[in-house]
């Protein structure tokens, strides 16, 4: 078993770097002494997210079996958390930001990471915006279609930077991302720009959604996974947000990864 | 899987068949030498 990769949670949805905060060039240098931690201890993969405010839910539901699941309804949010901070509505960060300037403040960033990037050997992947909805709490998000995506990979121009295409994510957004997940992986695949893959599932798109198992959500895992294998995909999946199945979390676990290998299988069975 | 896996968890991603972890930590750890220990506790004896 070997470690692809390792994230760094203090360096990663953070405010100070998509708003240009006081301690923006701080947060900076923590994230390139990240990146040359990870080549000096030849782990070749990070995630990297560029959300202000967290990831936004609201109280959990039900999925199969009355499983608690997260859950996110538009009409219902008022937070976004990470780690041990909340943002509230309706301004999170005072005023609004617009798109320029969070735009302006990833270009910023990204040009100063990528050297350091190359030099250390570390891919660099970004996560979707969860959910993929913008504004939320006033601050603009930047990856929540394809088109983002597409805007930001040519900013960075490096083939060290690329995408961790949270399914779930893009599922979460439907029609709005511009290209349904099976057509991301397509178009990433072909770029050589899919780095790692989160496999979960969503009952619905926005605007209100409830993760669920992985064989009961509205997409059929197969055909993200014969995607995958169709676009020689060599990076790393993970299940993810795996709702508590029998009150023990191993049991989701070992219930998503079975699943997944048979659809592994059966994607190689049928090349 | 937690950085810091007690040998029954390692025990249970390897009895999955389990190739590749991915690890998070935060500020207070991340550093070359933390990230090779878990490098060389994750390559160690099954």
């Amino acid at each position: 078993m070997k470690i692809y990769g390792f994230g760094n949670a203090d360096v990663h949805n953070q405010d100070a770097i998509v708003l240009n905060l006081p301690n923006r060039d701080e947060k900076v240098e923590e994230y390139k002494r990240h990146l040359r931690a990870l080549g000096q201890a030849g782990i070749p993969y990070t995630t990297y997210a560029h959300m202000a405010n967290g990831i936004w839910s609201t109280a959990p539901e039900p999925t199969r079996g009355e499983a608690p699941a997260r859950a996110f309804d538009q009409a219902k949010a008022e937070t976004g958390h990470w780690r041990s901070r909340s943002y509230h509505v309706p301004l999170t960060h005072g005023r609004e930001y617009g798109e320029a300037e969070v735009w302006d403040n990833f270009t910023r960033f990204i040009k100063e990471v990528v050297p350091v990037a190359e030099e250390a050997g570390v891919l660099i992947g970004i996560h979707p915006d969860d959910p993929p909805l913008s504004p939320l709490g006033g601050v603009a998000r930047i990856f929540s279609t394809f088109e983002g995506y597409q805007r930001a990979l040519a900013i960075a121009d490096s083939p060290n930077v690329g995408v961790c295409l949270c399914v779930g994510c893009w599922l979460e957004g439907g029609d709005l991302m511009g290209k349904s997940a099976v057509e991301a992986i397509h178009a990433f695949g072909a770029q050589r720009k899919l780095f790692k893959v989160h496999f979960r599932n969503v009952d619905h798109p926005l605007p209100h959604f409830v993760e669920t198992f992985i064989d009961d959500g509205y997409m059929d895992m197969y055909q993200i996974m014969k995607a995958l294998r169709e676009v020689d995909f060599r990076g790393v999946m993970i299940p993810d947000h795996i709702p508590r199945m029998a009150n023990d979390h191993r049991v989701g676990t070992a219930y998503t990864i079975g699943y997944m290998k048979a659809l592994l299988k059966r994607a190689n069975d049928e090349a | 899987m937690s950085p810091e896996p007690s040998e029954d968890d390692l025990r249970f991603v390897r009895q999955m068949g389990v190739e590749y972890v991915v690890l998070w930590t935060d500020g207070t750890k991340a550093g070359p030498d933390y990230y090779a220990s878990r490098r060389a506790l994750s390559s160690g004896p099954a």
